[in-house]
C-alpha cells in the first residue's frame, strides 16, 4: 500500500519512491506533518538568524528521519545541522528548499 | 486469545525527547514484547526514576531538555538497588567519542546512533533481555 504526499498528480515526473516497514504506517501521517512542521518553524528561524533552534530542530530530524528508513531526510538535516553550527544561512536554505521539494514529492510504499 | 499480563511483560524505560523517534521505538519494542514506559526530558526522567520501580532496561538519549543522559547515567548509578543495576544503553544521533566514553564509563552497557535500523535496535536490545533478568537477581 502507498502513501501518496500530494493531493494531485500534477508536475511530479519523478518521485522518489521510499520503502518502509508496514509495521511504521499508522505513524508515518503524522511522522510527515511533523517534518513539514519543522522545516516551515526552521525557514522562520533561519531568517530570524536563530541558528540554535535550526540546529535543535534540524538534530531531532536527523535521529528520527532514517530510523523510519527516510535517509534522505536525514542527511539533509545533518547538512542544515552542520550549517547551523556554524551559522552559514544560504546552505540552511537551500537545504531546506530541498527538503520541502521531498517532502511534497516523496511516495511511501509499505513492504 | 489471552493477551499476556502486564505485570509479566519485561519493561522497557525510554528517555527520548523527540515524539517520533519515542513512538517508533516504542512500537518497535511493544512488538517484541515489553512494555514501554518513556519520559520526554530529563526531568520528567529523574522524576520518575525517584519514584517508580526499575525497569528491565533504560534507553537513554544523550540530548535532552533539563538534564542530559549523561546525567541522568550518573543518577541512576547513585540511585539504590535494583535501579543501580538495571541495564543502561544510550541513544545518540552523535557519534561524539567523547560523550560515548563517558556514559561507558560511567556503566552504560552500549550505546546505539541514530538514525537507527529496527533490525538492529532490537538485535541490540535482545541481549540484555535474559542479562538483565541474571544481574537484577544477583
Amino acid at each position: 500500500m502507498a502513501y501518496t504526499n500530494t493531493d494531485s498528480n500534477a508536475a511530479a515526473p519523478e518521485r522518489e519512491i521510499v520503502h518502509v516497514d508496514t509495521s511504521f504506517e499508522p505513524l508515518i501521517p503524522k511522522f510527515m506533518a511533523n517534518r513539514k512542521k519543522e522545516t516551515v518553524a526552521m525557514r522562520e528561524a533561519v531568517a530570524a538568524q536563530d541558528f540554535e533552534t535550526v540546529r535543535k530542530v534540524s538534530h531531532g530530524m536527523k535521529g528520527a528521519g532514517g530510523s523510519y528508513g527516510f535517509d534522505r531526510i536525514s542527511e539533509m538535516a545533518a547538512t542544515i545541522e552542520q550549517a547551523a553550527k556554524t551559522g552559514t544561512t544560504a546552505t540552511i536554505e537551500a537545504e531546506l528548499a530541498q527538503l520541502g521539494n521531498y517532502l511534497e514529492q516523496v511516495q511511501v510504499v509499505f513492504d | 486469545m489471552n493477551e499476556p499480563n502486564v505485570q509479566d511483560k519485561p519493561t522497557l524505560f525510554l528517555v527520548e525527547d523527540e515524539d517520533d523517534t519515542a513512538d517508533l521505538v516504542k512500537l518497535i519494542m511493544e512488538e517484541e514484547g515489553y512494555q514501554v514506559i518513556r519520559a520526554a526530558d530529563g526531568r520528567q526522567a529523574l522524576k520518575l526514576i525517584d519514584s517508580s520501580p526499575p525497569p528491565s532496561l533504560v534507553l537513554l538519549d544523550m540530548q535532552l531538555p533539563f538534564a542530559d543522559g549523561v546525567k541522568l547515567l550518573k543518577h541512576i548509578r547513585q540511585t539504590p538497588s535494583p535501579w543501580k543495576k538495571v541495564p543502561v544503553v544510550m541513544l545518540t544521533a552523535d557519534s561524539c567519542a567523547r560523550d560515548v566514553r563517558e556514559s561507558l564509563t560511567l556503566g552504560a552497557k552500549d550505546y546505539i546512533l541514530k538514525p537507527f535500523k529496527r533490525e538492529a535496535l532490537v538485535a541490540r536490545l535482545r541481549q540484555f533481555r535474559t542479562q538483565d533478568s541474571e544481574e537484577l537477581a544477583s
